[in-house]
Parts: structure tokens; sequence; C-alpha cells
């Protein structure tokens, strides 16, 4: 509205000044006069002009210093995936609490991609044009991040990355890009020392039919996922290091997903009848799903089953005697970590400040062993 | 029906009223309003023609570009469809067909195909025909006590097994699923023949289509600016629609059901209300239909800001015309102006008023001819200023000739000494003679009198002079009756008489005589007095034609015979006048020659002539 | 030139200016500028996991009105209190509608009578009598119940019907409570109904247990609300003795998870609506009073349906319980 008066207020000297100009040609007054006339209008115009500029100038430089309410988008690649579903529960109890220590109210807006990536990006776009202040990211496809940080970066927002990893490069595009997750080769090496504790304490808890060979098959997670091959390749090693004899029957991809490794395992049950000893499963899912095939085929011979998560459902698989062992990410820690760091973006501070940094984007969460009691 | 009539009637008048008045009104306002109007119908034609035209290639462009898209959507879907086939093919062909099911190869060529086309694929299955699950890629397993031959899409492949069937979209059920999950699929399947050691079985090939690909693929489709694209299958059902749920619940209607039986191409409808033109076009093999809807409110030129754009241009357009029109109008007029007001200065009778010679070359001419003509005028007014004054002066030396007081001094003198001398008969008829010439003289101050006034005039003067100068002469009239009646000048005959008299019977002794005659001579009225006086040389008589310095004598009236002739000339033109025949000691003969003219006639045209000013005359 | 004149140019100017700024610039006419309208959803729980329909007819409304979609989830489930400082603060920090699910109908009605409020509320219920409500939608809640009584009436009348709830005060499970009542009390003998508040899984995992031990009792089990539901099926599912001795299990609850268990056959059948329509129209009415100046109060009231296992598959219900995005 003020605009429009000011614009108004400016236009009008002008045809007032058009007007007299006019009249005062009719009128053959006195040229001194006229003059003086057009001067006087003239200097109103500029007087004008420059006001209205200040005025305006003076509204946008008017950037909120203290921020009251911080809004923050968290998109999922699949909002089914077990491990991904408890981070994002975790991270609305990160935001509540939040909320509750500083008073600052949090928006958070929860998106699930439905594993595409094209559905993410259109999320992402969505958020960025409502103005969001912070993005947490778990990708669909790592090789396509580029597009979302350069999204991000060209609307100032910042971007924390989480779970699924994108590459180096796009990671180094723009300082406001971190990510959090749980260091793959480290979740392995955990993983593999159960069983080769268990294997210590007791052999032939592992080596079931005491053949002196472990048979085991393998259950991998998606191969465009950075942590799967990592897992799969420092498990097996770190069991090998400690003097497990590991043979491979067979493998798959499940995808992460319970039901593909459920589907899996029984075809391999079919295909090795009594042979398998050892499931060693990228995650927990896939874990469990190798537990349901076997309980489902009403197989009776023990059969160890390993995962990564430490999600609920695996817990209780593990309490249930499903599963041998877990590695479980310290889920409130690393939801902790990317809403800390999504909130000090957005408030425009420095998130090394409250957290550890490695090559100053990344964070590790910890994880732990864990056992049936 | 009449007062139809009538009203147009009286609308005719008015507009004739008002046409006429435009005409009589001021040049500058006619020339404005019949500037203005054309310009205004001109622009208005310029600008509706423009844009209808304008809107027309709009609509045109508009109307092909959605063409085009419709086209390119057709052809993406047309390959996406053809992409599915073609892989269901590959799989099928390459990987199926001619290899043992037990063959581990089966399943990761089967991986490599769903790999390379995840985005696009939920599931890759094969089964036998007694519903057994061979192969799944993904791994997958068929739900617990789910019997795959009860499915409508297994039945339907194995009834037709040549052809490849697409099912409509609908939820992924067959398959145990993840808890929280389902998937919209479109599942395409094909019979098969599987081989199994030496036997060679039918199954059927599944391959579900993620919903999503396919959703992905036309949602971002926008046909300008409210336009959108919804596909259906041959049977009407609604296969994408950007408000599919929408539809499905009932809250927006769509008419998908009809469109499915039209023809490929563009057609124009009414839905709900609104024009919009509906595109439809097949895509091949499945038969599904593409539609393309645009309504037509989009496509317009005009929203309201563009129409009052227009107004707004319109407005201006007259405004600036009306100001170069006004200007222009001032430029002609103002000279017409000012040459009117110097006219009207001139009407109120300043005939010194400076006329401005301005404007264009007509008006300069104008002013220029206006301001002769009013030289003219003036150079005439002084003329009959001068005419008049002249006029004045004769009819003034008339009228004092007509009352010589030299003469009436003398005549009195005789009567004077007729009284005295007892002769009292004498005195009698000289006084009557001299009143009755006086009386013609003045004849009221008339100028023409009756010939036989003139007779009667010029007798008394005979009279007179006759008793005064007792017998030096003789005298006769003599006039013909039929110009008793005629009309003559007055002081016409006397004055000569005079000069007869004084030049010519001066120096007779009794022997002088003087005749004077009236007679009608062709179309003329002749006068002549002749007497056998001395007579004058040619010199003499020149000199009596053309005497302008006058004496007025005391003998007579004073009026020269120059002047008689000027009078004659005067009121009869230059063809009527005196004649002088004299002969030096033989006599003289003045012939005087005026038109025959009765005088009843001529005293209607001078009651006229001297209807002016000359009242105060009359006597 | 006279006066008159020179007025009327004056005033043609005028007319002129303005006319150019109607029609081209945005000063007084403005281009359709979309205006991107804040609304707040206030739903009953911690998370938004089980509003997912809720969500996709909302996100799908948001779209086409333009309006910045602002999903609050409480601390503590079901805390009234809570929902009602909520929409003070969300309309405080500028929200121009708020959409309610009221954790405890009665409570929020007399609560909100009580606060001045500066931007229209709808509920995802019951219209409540304050002024500032100025729709609500919802089903018919006890004709919900009576779809629940009258599947229960499948079984033999000597069953036990036991009545599962969170809280009869909790959303609008009274109303369905009466309705299941009414149908199963509409013959001469009733059938014998027992209301049991199950406020963690443990509860209603011991609920369950007592029904075989110690002594074997065959019931019939009816969720006055989608948690209970939930938490009955899940105790359910673990245990093939529990389904056997459960002859039915019926709820309402249409998540996606009770969904599964309505295939797998846990649950018996369950009452929907359409959730994809509810959050769409809610979003549709906020937005037109905010934007319109219609402010007709209105309820709409949506249709309940009773889903068993082969209805699942029916394509009239296919897309409301499985709305595509």
């Amino acid at each position: 509205m003020k605009k429009c008066c000011i614009l108004l207020i400016n236009v009008m000297p002008a045809a007032v000044y058009g007007q007299t100009a006019a009249m005062l040609q009719k009128w053959r007054m006195d040229v001194e006069v006229k003059r003086i006339m057009g001067w006087g209008v003239f200097i109103a115009v500029i007087g004008l002009l420059a006001g209205s500029f200040i005025l305006m100038q003076g509204k946008k430089s008017q950037k909120d210093p203290e921020k009251t309410s911080i809004r923050i988008g968290i998109f999922l690649y699949r909002g089914d995936d077990t491990f991904i579903s408890t981070i994002r529960l975790a991270l609305e109890e990160q935001a509540k609490q939040y909320e509750q220590e500083t008073g600052i109210k949090v928006v958070l807006n929860i998106e699930d991609a439905k594993e595409n990536q094209n559905t993410q990006n259109s999320q992402v776009e969505r958020m960025i044009s409502l103005g969001y202040d912070a993005l947490c990211v778990n990708a669909v496809d790592r090789s396509m991040a580029a597009g979302i940080i350069e999204a991000a970066r060209a609307a100032d927002v910042p971007v924390v990355f989480f779970n699924r990893e994108p590459v180096e490069e796009d990671m180094h595009l723009w300082e406001q890009v971190y990510y959090v997750g749980a260091d793959a080769k480290e979740s392995a090496v955990l993983q593999g020392k159960i069983v080769v504790d268990a294997y210590k304490k007791d052999p032939l808890s592992i080596d079931i039919n005491g053949d002196g060979k472990v048979n085991y098959v393998l259950l991998e997670g998606e191969s465009s996922h950075q942590d799967s091959l990592i897992r799969t390749e420092w498990s097996v090693q770190t069991i090998k290091d400690g003097k497990v004899p590991l043979e491979k029957l067979t493998g798959g991809i499940a995808n992460w997903e319970r039901s593909q490794a459920s589907a899996l395992t029984q075809q391999w049950l079919e295909e090795f009848p009594g042979e398998i000893e050892l499931i060693i499963s990228n995650n927990d899912d896939m874990a469990l799903g190798a537990a349901d095939a076997i309980e489902r085929m009403g197989i009776t011979e023990k059969i160890n089953i390993v995962g990564i998560d430490g999600t609920p459902q695996g817990v209780q698989g593990l309490e249930k005697g499903k599963l041998l062992g877990t590695v479980q990410s310290d889920r409130t820690e690393y939801a902790h970590a990317i809403f800390t760091i999504a909130a000090s973006l957005a408030c425009g501070e420095n998130p090394g400040e409250s957290l550890d940094f490695v090559d100053e984007k990344y964070y590790w969460s910890s994880q732990k062993e864990l056992l049936r009691e | 029906m009449n007062s139809v009539k009538s009203s147009k009637k009286r609308a005719c008048h008015w507009i004739k009223r008002q046409t006429a008045r435009l005409g009589e009104g001021s040049i500058r306002y006619s020339i404005f309003i019949y500037f203005t109007i054309t310009a205004l119908v001109a622009i208005i034609i310029i600008g509706f023609s423009l844009y209808t035209r304008f809107s027309d290639q709009l609509t045109d462009e508009v109307q092909k570009e959605n063409q085009i898209l419709m086209n390119q959507v057709s052809r993406s879907v047309d390959s996406y469809l053809r992409g599915m086939m073609k892989l269901s093919d590959a799989i099928y062909y390459s990987v199926v067909k001619n290899t043992d099911i037990s063959e581990p190869s089966i399943g990761s060529q089967m991986k490599l195909l769903y790999d390379s086309n995840v985005d696009s694929l939920e599931n890759i299955a094969l089964f036998s025909r007694e519903g057994e699950l061979l192969k799944a890629v993904p791994a997958a397993r068929l739900k617990t006590d789910l019997d795959v031959t009860q499915e409508e899409w297994f039945q339907e492949t194995l009834k037709k097994t040549e052809n490849l069937h697409f099912s409509l979209p609908h939820v992924q059920y067959i398959f145990d699923n993840a808890e929280g999950q389902y998937h919209w699929v479109i599942s395409v399947s094909r019979a098969v023949e599987i081989t199994q050691g030496a036997y060679v079985s039918q199954g059927v090939l599944l391959l579900d289509i993620r919903y999503s690909s396919l959703e992905q693929l036309l949602n971002s489709v926008a046909l300008g600016n409210a336009g959108y694209i919804y596909l259906i299958g041959d049977d009407g059902k609604l296969i994408y629609h950007p408000k599919n749920q929408l539809i499905d619940s009932g809250r927006v209607q769509e008419n998908h059901r009809e469109t499915v039986n039209w023809r490929d191409g563009i057609h124009e409808e009414i839905f709900q209300g609104e024009k919009r033109f509906v595109t439809v076009k097949t895509v091949g093999y499945t038969g599904w239909k593409l539609v393309g809807i645009t309504p037509a409110k989009g496509i317009s030129f005009s929203g309201v800001k563009t129409r009052l754009f227009i107004v707004f241009v319109i407005l201006l357009i007259l405004f600036l015309l009306v100001l170069i029109n006004y200007y222009i109008s001032s430029r002609i007029t103002n000279p017409i102006h000012e040459l009117e007001n110097s006219v009207g200065e001139l009407e109120d009778g300043n005939l010194e008023a400076e006329i401005s010679i301005k404007g264009s070359y007509e008006i300069q001419h104008l002013g220029r001819s206006i301001t002769s003509m009013a030289q003219q005028i003036q150079v005439l007014m002084k003329d009959i200023v001068a005419e008049h004054e002249s006029k004045r002066k004769s009819e003034f030396d008339t009228l004092q000739s007509q009352i010589n007081p030299h003469f009436l001094y003398n005549t009195l003198d005789i009567i004077v000494w007729m009284i005295e001398n007892e002769q009292k008969s004498e005195a009698v008829k000289v006084v009557t003679a001299l009143a009755r010439f006086f009386r013609i003289s003045l004849s009221r101050g008339k100028s023409i009198i009756r010939v036989s006034d003139e007779l009667e005039h010029v007798r008394n003067y005979l009279m007179i002079q006759h008793m005064r100068f007792k017998n030096k002469f003789t005298y006769q009239i003599q006039a013909d009756d039929d110009v008793l009646e005629m009309a003559s000048l007055k002081l016409m005959l006397q004055p000569l008489v005079e000069n007869a008299i004084y030049h010519g019977m001066e120096f007779m002794d009794g022997d002088g005589e003087i005749l004077i005659r009236a007679s009608k001579k062709g179309d003329e009225l002749l006068f002549s007095i002749e007497d056998n006086g001395l007579g004058m040389c040619p010199e003499q008589v020149e000199r009596l034609l053309t005497d302008t310095s006058h004496v007025p004598s005391s003998r007579g009236s004073g009026i020269g015979v120059r002047n008689v002739n000027e009078r004659i000339r005067l009121y009869f033109g230059e063809d009527y006048g005196l004649e002088i025949d004299s002969e030096p000691d033989e006599g003289t003969r003045i012939y005087i020659h005026l038109p025959v003219v009765f005088y009843d006639e001529l005293t209607a045209e001078e009651m006229k002539k001297r209807g002016g000013g000359k009242k105060g005359d009359e006597s | 030139m006279n006066p008159k004149n020179k007025l009327f140019i004056g005033g043609f100017c005028i007319v002129l200016i303005f006319l150019y700024l109607l029609s081209s610039t945005n000063l007084i006419l403005h281009d359709k500028k979309t205006e991107i309208l804040p609304i707040s959803v206030i739903v009953e729980e911690t998370s938004d996991e089980d509003y997912e329909k809720l969500r996709k007819g909302m996100d799908r409304a948001a779209e086409e009105f333009h309006v910045d979609l602002n999903f609050i989830t409480l601390y503590q489930s079901h805390d009234q209190e809570q929902q009602l400082q909520l929409i003070s603060r969300e309309m405080s920090d500028g929200a121009r509608a708020v959409i309610l699910s009221p954790a405890k109908p009665e409570e929020a009605g007399i609560g909100l009578e009580e606060m001045v409020l500066n931007s229209p509320l709808v509920i995802l219920g019951h219209i409540l009598p304050a002024s500032q409500v100025m729709a609500g939608v919802s089903i018919d809640y006890q004709e919900a119940g009576r779809l629940l009584g009258k599947a229960a009436r499948e079984n033999p009348k000597e069953l036990p019907v036991y009545l599962l709830t969170e809280g009869l005060d909790y959303g609008y499970a009274r109303e369905i409570y009466d309705g299941i009542r009414h149908e199963l009390a509409a013959d001469a003998k009733a059938y014998n109904t027992i209301l049991c508040t199950i406020n963690s899984p443990e509860d209603c995992r011991s609920l369950i247990e007592n029904t075989v031990y110690p002594q074997k009792q065959e019931s019939v089990l009816i969720a006055l609300d989608k948690n209970s539901l939930e938490m009955a099926a899940k105790v359910m599912e673990d245990s093939t003795v529990y389904q056997e001795n459960i002859r039915a299990l019926y709820g309402i609850g249409d998540t996606t998870r009770l969904l599964n268990f309505l295939d797998k056959g846990i649950i018996r059948g369950l009452v929907a609506h359409n959730r994809f329509d509810e959050g769409y129209l809610s979003i549709e009415k906020a937005v037109a009073v905010i934007t319109g100046g219609y402010s007709e109060r209105e309820e709409l009231i949506m249709e309940s349906y009773y889903i068993t296992r082969e209805e699942l598959r029916n394509p009239i219900y296919e897309k409301m319980l499985y709305p595509i995005d």
C-alpha cells in the first residue's frame, strides 16, 4: 500500500506539471514565473522519489535479528525403512526437547520420497520455496545429491545429509553441507566382533554342525548405498581376521527390506537345506526377514543371525532369541547430531561449537554391540 | 409496430437535426467533431480488427502449441509403454525362453534388467501355470494362501496368450509386503513358455510397473495456464488424472466417460458451464487415450486488465487527438476568427478597421479581398458622397435658380412701375405670370414635370420677358397633343429661351422671333427652340455646353445651357441631351432630345429616388 | 480556453492516469499475486506417522490453494491443554487458520470458548460452539459404532464383547461406544459388553491373556480407537493361541498397518472413512473462510464404511484406503 501511494504521488506531479505547463502556455504568462513553477515542481518530484527510495531501503534491511521460530524440513528416502523411522521418531523428540529448553518454536515437516529421487527433489524445492531454514536430507540416490545442494545453496538454506552419504566432491560444493552417519566400517567391525567373540567363547555355538566350517549366507543392502559394500567387506574380513573359518554359500541383495530378505532366505533354505549356519545381514530388518523365513519354514536347527542397526524391532528380535547380536547406533545421539546441526545453522550459529566434526562436515555417531543378555 | 416506426423516425430526424446543427456551428467545432469522430471510428475499427485478429491468432497458436505438447506427451507415454513392453519381451525372449528354469543365470539376468529399470519397476515375477512363483526380482514371496490363478490378470493373460495384458492401476497385493507401505502398480503380463528339463509348460510373466513413474511423466505437463492432461483406458476408466483422488470420492467431476468415445483430434465442449477445448490422442497398442483439456478462458487475450488497457489506449489516443485537433483547428480557424472579427468591425461601420491577413493562403486571400473590398467601398462611398454632393449642389443650384432673386426683383420693379402707372391689368397679368412661373419653377421640388407644365412655364417666362422687352420680339409655342402628358425635365426650356433672348434677341429690334416646338419624333420627345438671332460660331456653341464658370445671371433663372444639358443626361442618360445648331447672323436652333416616357410612369420611380433624403426640399 | 474546458481536460487526465495504473501496473488491481496462507494443523498424538492419509489430502489441498502447512504434534499424546496452548501460539505466530483434531472434544469446547481467537478454526470432528470455529469435518461416530456393533452381532451372544479404548474422553470414543451399545442392545437378549480402558500394550496383553488363562473364554474384541486396535492386533499377531481364542477383532482405524492386519486376518473388520478427503476438505474450508468471507458455519459429515478383507481390493474402496499421492 505504501508503495502504491508513493508511486501515485510521484506520478501526480508529472501530470500536474504537464498540465500546468500547458495552461501556462495558453495563458502566455510571464516566462519567469513559468520557470520558477517548473523548478518547484521538479524539486518536489526529486524529493519525493528520494524519500520513497530511502523508505524502501529501510524496509528491506530489516531482517529478523532474533529468531523466535525455526522451520526444518526432513526428507526420508523411504518412510517405512525401520531404521529411518526410528531416526525420525528420535528427531521429533529432539525437536520437542529443544522447543521446551530454548523456547524457540520448532516446525518440523517430514516428507517421504518413497524411493523416488524426483519426488524428493520436488519436496525439497517446495520447502525451499516456503522459506524453510534448514534441510535434513536422507537422499534417495546419493549420486544425485548435487542437485539438492545447488538448490539449497541458491536459496542459502543449509543442508544436513544423513545415513545416505553423498560423494565427497558434492559434499565440498558448499561449506553449509554436513553429513551425519554411522561409520560403516566401525559397524561392520563390531558386527564381526560379535561373531568372533562368540566363536572364541564357544566355537560350536557358531560352527553348529561342528565340521570346522562356518557356512554363511550374506544379505546385502542396496547396491547403491555406500554402506552395503563396506559393511559386507569389513564384517567378513573381521570375522576372518578373528580366525573363524568362514565359507560363503551364497549371498544376495535384499535392499534393506525385511520381505525381500525373507523371500531370499526362504530360497536359500530350500537350496541349501541344513547347511546354513550363519546369516550375516547388513541391517536388522533383513536379519529379521531371515528370521521370519526360518520361522515360517518351521526350521528348528539353530541358525545364527547378526544384523546392524539396533532398531527396537531388532532389539526385540534379539531378546526373543531370533538374532545373535546386532550393532546399535545411539539413535538419540544420531538424531541429536542431525537436529543440532540443523537448528544451529537455522539460527545462524556454527554447529562446530557444540559437536565434533571430522573434516569439518562429517559426524559419526557412536555405536556399540548388542548381544542377547 | 407503429411505435417502433415512429421512434425510428424520430431518431432519424434527431440525427438530421444534429448533423445540420453541426454544419451550422462554428468551423472549429465542426472540424473538431468531424475529426474526432473520424479518428474514433478509425481507432475503433483498427483496434477491433487487430484485436480480433490477434485474439484469433493467439487462440490458434495456443491450440497449436497444445497440440504439439499433446503429441510430445503422447510420444513419451508411448515410448514409456513400449519400453515396458520391450522389457517384457527382453525378459521373455532373451532370458526365459528356451532356458531351463533351474539355471541361475535367469535370476541374475532378470536382476540386471530390473536394476536398469528400477525407477519404473516394482517387481518382475515369473509364475507357472498353476500359480507357483518361480522367479521374482527383487526377491519376493507370495502372500500365504494367495492363489494367483484366481487373479483376473492371470486368467486374462492365459486366455489371450498372444497379447500383452495391461491392467488398470491398482494396489499391489500378491506379494508379502513390508508392513507400512503399499504400492500402486500397473501390471503388465504375458503368457510365456517355460522350459523345465525336457518339458515345456505355460506360465505367466508379470511386470509390475510403478504407477508413480507414469504419474511423474504426466504430472509435470501443464497445458497453458489452467489446462491439464489425463489418461483413460479403452473402457473409459481413469488411469491417470491430476485430481484422481478427488474424482474418485466425488468431489470433482470429469467427463472422461464421454471423451473415451471421441475420435482423435480437437473438440470443443461446454463442461460445467465453461467452454473448453478437448484434445484426444490415442496411445498405441494399449488403446489408452490421452486427453488434454484447455479451458477457453486461459487462451483468451483479455483479462480484466487487458480490456482496461485497451480502454486506456483508446482514451489516451482520443485525448491526444483532441489536443492535436485543438491545435490544428486553432491554426486553421484562428485566422478565420480574426478575419471574422475584423469583418465584424467592418459591419459595425468601422471602415478603417484593420483586416488581419493571416493563416492559410485561402484565408489570406479572403483577407486581402475583404481589405480591397473595404477600400473599394470606401472609395465608392466617397464617390457616392461626392456624387450626392454634386447632386445636392446642382439641386441646390436648381433650387436656387428656381428662385432667381434678380429676375424676381426686376419683374417686381416692372410690376411696381405698372401699378404706379395705373396699368393695373398689365400688372395683374405680370403678377399672375410670375406666380405661375415660380410655381412651376418649384413644382414642389420635383425635377420631372409634365411637358404641358414645362411649356406653361416657358410661356409665362416669355410673357414676362415680352412685357419687359416691349415688343422686341415675338414668340410662339407649338406642341403636339400627344406629348403633353409626357415627362420632361423642369427648367429646361426656360434657360435656353433666356439664352436665346439675351444672346440672340438683344440686338433685334422687334423682328426677333422665338419659336418653341414640342413633338414626338420616332421614339424621342423632341423640343426645339429656334430663334433668328445673332447666332453663334462653333466655338461659342462649344463654350455654351461646357461653360463651368457660370455666373448667376440677372436675366433669368441663372442656369446655364450646360447645366440643362447635364441635367438631361443625368436624368435620362447619355443618349439624350441638347443639340445646338447655330449659324451666325442667321439664328440658332437648339434641339432637346428626351426619351418618350409618360409622366405617370416616371413619377413612381422618381418617388423612389427621392425617397432617401430630400423630403425637406418639398415645399 | 474557458475554465470549463480546462476542468474537463484536467479531469480527463486524471481518468487516464487512473486507467493506466489500473491496467498496466499492479498498484490497484493486483495480478493475482498468490498469497501463501500459513495454516497449522494440531493433532492429538506425538508423531505424525499415523496421519499419512490425512496429510496426503492436506498436502494436495496445500498445493492447490497455496498453503504453507504446519503439522504439529504434541509432547504427550492426548494432551488437550497443550493443544489449546498450541492454538494460541500458532495464531499469534501468524497462522491464518488452525485445524484441530481435538484430544478431548468436550474439554476443548469449554477451553475454546474462554479463549480469544483471531483466526478461524476447523475441527476434525464435531463443530464446537466457540464462535471462531467455522467448520467441523467429521463422521457420524454413532453410526460408526453401530456398524461395528452390527458386525459384532455375527458372533453368538454368549461370547463377551470387550470394548477396548484408551479412554472414553479421548476423541469421539464415547459416541462410538454409544453406537456399539445401541446396536448390541437392540435385541431382546443383549450382548454382554465390557468396557476396558487400556493405557499401554502391556495392559492390552494382560487383558487378552486373561481371556485365555486361567479360563479359556472365547471373546470378541471391539476397539474404539486406532491405538487400542493396533495394540490388540499386535498382541494377537504374536501368538496363535490368542488368535484362536479371540473369535473376532473389530475396530475403528485405517492406517496401512491396520489394513495389513485386516489382510492377514487378525482383524475381522474395521470402520474407515476417506481421510484424504477429510484432509483436503478441511484445508479447502479453511482457505474459503480466510479468503472469501464465505462464513457459513457448517459441519461436513463424511461417510464411514465397514471394511472386511474382501473389500480391501474392491476398486470402490481401493483409492480411499490407499490414496495415491
